[in-house]
């Protein structure tokens, strides 16, 4: 649990720092290992403070990450 | 019975996993419509979460106490000593460091509006590609003074986007070139007003009917905004069987290169045609202005002076 908690903070710092390509990076093995719902909390964060109505692209991309997970999960061995 | 519990599991298994997919797609579908509700709530929550990394980032990079500015300084001089190296090696002396103070000194007078409205002088410390979306953040905030929808600018006169949010220390731009952005923009060379669209990547696309002769190099200014160029065309898309052309604009400096951009201490208003009109005609006579030095410019009534002066010094009688 305490783990996760870093990673997910891992991931916040990121998301207000960059670089994006290694927040996504995490993100991707964030999803792999524990295929939180968290992650849609910190997508609806980013859209709502940097997306600024440009678009809900974070929450909708992350979405299907955590589907797209969930359906390579078995196939993953995970 | 067996087989019976075997098929049992794998179904219970299975159903499970469709429950899972459909729970999937009801928390993505209430984030979405929480953010579309309550996104200024969602808004200054994140922001509350985003100032202490903001502040630690800013402390890291900027303070004055011993502690980050060790670290800054080992690493300021080791690039020095790599630049002090290369000038010995070249025999330049101080030229090369005396120049660039000079250049960082005009740049930033620029910045500041030396000439002109007052602004804002602000450090970019963040840029697209280090943030999620097409937007800048800044080192300064509203006990600087900075405003909601104010206008930022690097170099002189080079808008590049508004201040579209604020907290104490920080701001949040958004780029004039983020996808989805509309301004009006009138194009010098063909003189026409027109629309662009951001596109993202610092890049603004200007869209014009086929016929009009859209040149590499015609500036594009922003008539909404008092001394509002934006850059110029660089690249021209014409594909004749297609009914509109387009023009790529892009500012002098990549947006991974601004270091510092003044703001505007008052926000952008709506003007009218009229009044764009009468800003597109100072921005006309002035972008075309060199502040020449008097002893250098020759111009009518210098030059009229100058030569009556001489002619009379040189006069020789026969």
């Amino acid at each position: 649990m305490f783990v996760r908690a870093s990673f997910f903070l891992l991931l916040v710092i990121f998301a207000s720092t960059g670089p994006v390509p290694l927040f996504l990076l995490a993100v991707g093995i964030y999803t792999v290992l524990y295929e939180g719902y968290e992650i849609l909390l910190l997508a609806v964060g980013i859209d709502a403070y940097f997306g600024y109505n440009m678009g809900y692209s974070y929450t909708l991309g992350f979405g299907m990450l955590l589907l797209v997970v969930h359906f390579l999960r078995p196939k993953l061995f995970l | 019975m067996k087989k019976f519990s075997s098929i049992t599991r794998v179904n219970s298994r299975r159903i499970s996993r469709n429950k899972k997919y459909i729970r999937i797609i009801a928390v993505t579908v209430l984030c979405l419509a929480t953010l579309m509700i309550v996104p200024v709530f969602i808004r200054s929550v994140v922001a509350m979460v985003v100032a202490p990394v903001n502040a630690a980032k800013t402390w890291l990079y900027y303070s004055g106490q011993s502690f980050p500015q060790y670290f800054r300084d080992r690493s300021a001089l080791l690039e020095k000593i790599r630049v002090l190296e290369s000038q010995l090696a070249q025999e330049s002396g101080n030229a090369y460091t005396i120049k660039t103070l000079v250049a960082e000194n005009q740049e930033l007078r620029k910045l500041l509006g030396d000439e002109g409205e007052q602004r804002i002088l602000a450090s970019v410390i963040g840029r697209p590609g280090m943030l999620p979306y097409d937007v800048l953040m800044l080192d300064r905030g509203s006990k600087d003074g900075i405003q909601v929808g104010a206008p930022v600018y690097i170099k002189d006169n080079t808008v590049i986007g508004l201040v579209q949010q604020v907290t104490a220390s920080t701001a949040l731009v958004r780029l004039i070139t983020s996808p989805g952005f509309t301004s009006t923009v009138y194009i010098i060379g063909p003189n026409i007003y027109t629309t662009a669209k951001g596109i993202g990547g610092g890049q603004l696309r200007v869209g014009v009917p086929q016929g009009i002769t859209l040149s590499e190099g015609d500036l594009v200014v922003l008539p909404s905004i008092m001394s509002g160029v934006y850059g110029e065309i660089h690249t021209v898309q014409s594909i004749p069987t297609e009914p509109e052309q387009y023009g790529f604009v892009s500012p002098d400096i990549p947006l991974t290169g601004i270091r510092f951009v003044s703001v505007g201490t008052t926000p952008m208003q709506s003007v009218s045609f009229e009044e764009a009109q009468q800003i597109l005609q100072d921005i006309k006579t002035s972008v075309f202005v060199v502040p020449v030095p008097e002893d250098v410019l020759i111009d009518t009534q210098a030059s009229t002076s100058t030569a009556t002066s001489s002619r009379e010094d040189n006069m020789v009688v026969p």
